[in-house]
């Protein structure tokens, strides 16, 4: 069922809209949740509650495409939950290993002269994403958006691991020399 | 900065990025799965048993002895580490090299054509073979507030020398909706300076065909010789009704023909598209070279008035069946096509010069600033191929299966997608007309023939022409005092004129 048409049945509250989203997208929001949540009962609350929120925010929004909203939805919703189980073990790390590897770009603590606006931010990402190839893209969001180990991508983009890990090293020196031009670090 | 910024700001990256998680996520059918399952077999089968011969001869050639001794321990030994690692285990068929530099191309168009923009960047992308530029579509929002907002942010980076690298815009907005269009004149634009001329891409472009176009419309895109704007749909205004109810000899062929029109009925007719395009009566609206409208007040006043008599739509529609009683456009076309047993007369509202006057609807343009002019040209050319007024689009075979089968790429492109843009028909008239999106009888196919051929004037539909329309509006429907509203109107036309 075409995208158009699950938007439909759900702007006419019918639960077979929410259905047809679920036979057609859960399995990839399991497939983030996991990687992030690192635990299969907690990926699957977390997708439940992203289809719960697809189903009482449509309508009024009309998400055009599907797909990346309720990407978003349910990335938010697994970071969320990192945030609060690591605040019950005080302490402990609280992202997965794949978006630890994001610390080579950064600085470790915030600096009052680098508190920066966030939107600024986000729109050098942007900017960075719009600047490479599809497969960049999907490489560098699968890593760091989606928490994919190196293997899984390297068999679907088929791709060695060690020419991915290289891919990806080599995408986040290129994003730390765009956000220093970009005045962000 | 943190990485914990870094990372709860990629969860707020423009959703279309996360497109090309697709790449990692999309099911592989069972069969591709199988067969890389049995490839890496045969290959990992094939290279044991090569590896094994390259030992067997070894040992062969090396005689007695020898193959107990430490030597041939060893050779045993790299047999076990090449099982283990076979020489093929890495393919990398596809080379790593795709990547595109550069920002993307940017195109400014309307939420509605958001379909449309689809079609044709898959269109695009396929033609380029892997070797096109990124492509980002920036909408225009459709809440007027945001809109509003967005539009004045735009025209100060225009102005500024910035904006996005092309337009892709409907004309026809500034008529038939409340929202406000980034150029409330384009002509204006383009006497303004904002557009890209166009002639040396046009002549280099194998895909804009010239003998393709509507030359009387398209060149309302130039100045002098420069062509700045690339029109795309136009409409023109006509009456089609059953010729049953109708009996026309010969339709009147100017705009003073009409008025003096002995039949009442036919009179009325043809003074329905005269209510909606009261300004394609007059051959253009304004003189942009000096600033003025091309009419004064009074010769306004005795227009409008003649409208407003003549337009008696209660009793024409009660009498003749109408398939149209004001613009040429695919819902018409529709119309004939299903009832094309019928016969058909055709009135197109004709100007004070005898011939018919073209409204733009909707225009492509590459703005003067743009950073990546070719390659938005290079976008926009994409709307002139000829494929995608059919009803197939671009079809290509994709012989990935067993069983090849044809994909269709932007198939209902122009009846539906840029219909959603703007009414209107292809630029490419003839050739529209004559691709299969519509079956519309031989005679129907003529008339409307002749009708593109009428055509001696084009301008682009403007705030102009709808505050004209909106005054016949007044009164007609609101019994708006004559003198005071033409007054008022013409007062707003001047204004308008003025600050576009």
């Amino acid at each position: 069922m075409t995208d158009d048409k699950i938007l439909d049945l759900l702007f006419q509250r019918s639960q077979q809209g929410l259905a047809e989203a679920r036979k057609k997208y859960e399995e990839k929001l399991f497939r983030l949740a996991d990687n992030i949540l690192e635990n299969r009962l907690d990926a699957d609350e977390c997708v439940n509650d992203a289809f719960l929120a697809a189903w009482n925010s449509i309508p009024p929004q009309r998400p055009d495409p599907l797909l990346p909203w309720l990407y978003s939805t349910a990335r938010n919703i697994a970071m969320n939950r990192c945030r609060v189980s690591s605040a019950q073990k005080r302490g402990g790390g609280w992202i997965p290993l794949a978006f630890d590897e994001l610390r080579d770009i950064t600085e470790n603590e915030d600096t009052p002269e680098k508190a920066l606006d966030r939107r600024e931010l986000i729109r050098a990402l942007n900017r960075f994403l719009s600047h490479v190839s599809q497969k960049d893209r999907a490489l560098f969001l699968g890593r760091y958006y989606a928490g994919e180990s190196y293997s899984a991508m390297a068999q679907r983009l088929n791709m060695t691991e060690h020419s991915c890990q290289v891919r990806v090293s080599r995408l986040r020196k290129k994003l730390k020399d765009h956000l220093k031009k970009e005045g962000l670090l | 900065m943190t990485h914990r910024d870094l990372l709860e700001a990629l969860g707020e990256i423009d959703p279309q990025y996360l497109k090309s998680l697709d790449l990692l996520y999309k099911e592989e059918p069972l069969w591709r799965c199988i067969m890389k399952k049995s490839v890496k077999f045969a290959v990992t089968a094939v290279s044991v048993v090569l590896t094994l011969g390259v030992i067997a001869i070894a040992m062969f050639l090396q005689s007695g002895p020898e193959v107990d001794g430490p030597a041939g321990n060893e050779i045993v030994s790299a047999t076990e580490i090449n099982m283990e690692k076979p020489p093929v285990e890495d393919p990398r068929p596809i080379s790593c090299e795709e990547e595109v530099d550069g920002e993307p191309v940017v195109i400014l168009t309307e939420r509605r054509f958001a379909q449309g923009t689809k079609e044709l960047e898959n269109c695009y992308t396929l033609l380029k073979e892997g070797d096109s530029p990124n492509i980002l579509f920036e909408f225009l929002p459709e809440d007027p507030t945001a809109r509003d907002a967005r539009i004045t942010s735009l025209k100060t980076e225009i102005m500024a020398g910035k904006g996005p690298d092309a337009f892709l815009l409907s004309s026809y907005i500034a008529l038939a909706s409340e929202l406000q269009p980034l150029f409330n004149d384009p002509e204006s634009a383009m006497r303004s300076g904002f557009f890209l001329p166009l002639n040396d891409l046009i002549n280099e472009s194998d895909i804009i065909n010239m003998s393709n176009v509507n030359t009387t419309v398209f060149d309302a895109g130039k100045l002098g010789n420069v062509q700045y704007m690339m029109p795309l749909l136009y409409n023109i205004g006509i009456a089609v009704v059953n010729a049953d109810d109708l009996a026309v000899d010969s339709a009147p062929s100017s705009w003073q023909e009409v008025l003096d029109c002995k039949d009442e009925k036919l009179k009325s007719t043809m003074m329905g598209p005269a209510f909606v395009y009261p300004g394609n009566t007059f051959p253009s609206l304004a003189d942009y070279e000096n600033g003025r409208l091309t009419f004064s007040q009074e010769e306004l006043l005795t227009r409008i008035q003649e409208i407003a008599a003549g337009y008696d739509y209660g009793e024409r529609s009660e009498t003749v069946s109408t398939f149209t009683s004001s613009q040429l456009c695919n819902p018409l076309l529709s119309d004939l096509e299903a009832s094309k047993a019928e016969e058909h007369a055709f009135l197109p509202l004709p100007n004070e010069d005898g011939g018919i006057t073209a409204n733009i609807t909707a225009f492509a343009a590459v703005n003067a600033n743009a950073k990546h002019p070719r390659a938005a040209f290079s976008v926009l050319e994409t709307l002139f191929r000829e494929e995608l007024l059919t009803y197939d689009g671009i079809t290509r075979m994709n012989y990935s299966s067993d069983m090849p089968y044809a994909v269709h790429y932007g198939p209902n492109f122009y009846s539906v997608s840029m219909m959603a843009l703007a009414h209107g028909i292809s630029v490419m008239d003839k050739a529209f007309l004559d691709s299969d999106s519509f079956h519309i009888s031989q005679e129907d196919r003529g008339a409307l023939k002749q009708c593109f051929d009428r055509i001696n004037h084009a301008h682009f539909t403007s705030r102009l022409d709808s505050e004209l329309c909106g005054a016949l509006i007044q009164i007609v429907g609101a019994d708006a005092d004559l003198e005071e509203t033409v007054a008022q109107t013409y007062a707003a036309l001047q204004m308008m004129l003025a600050e576009s």
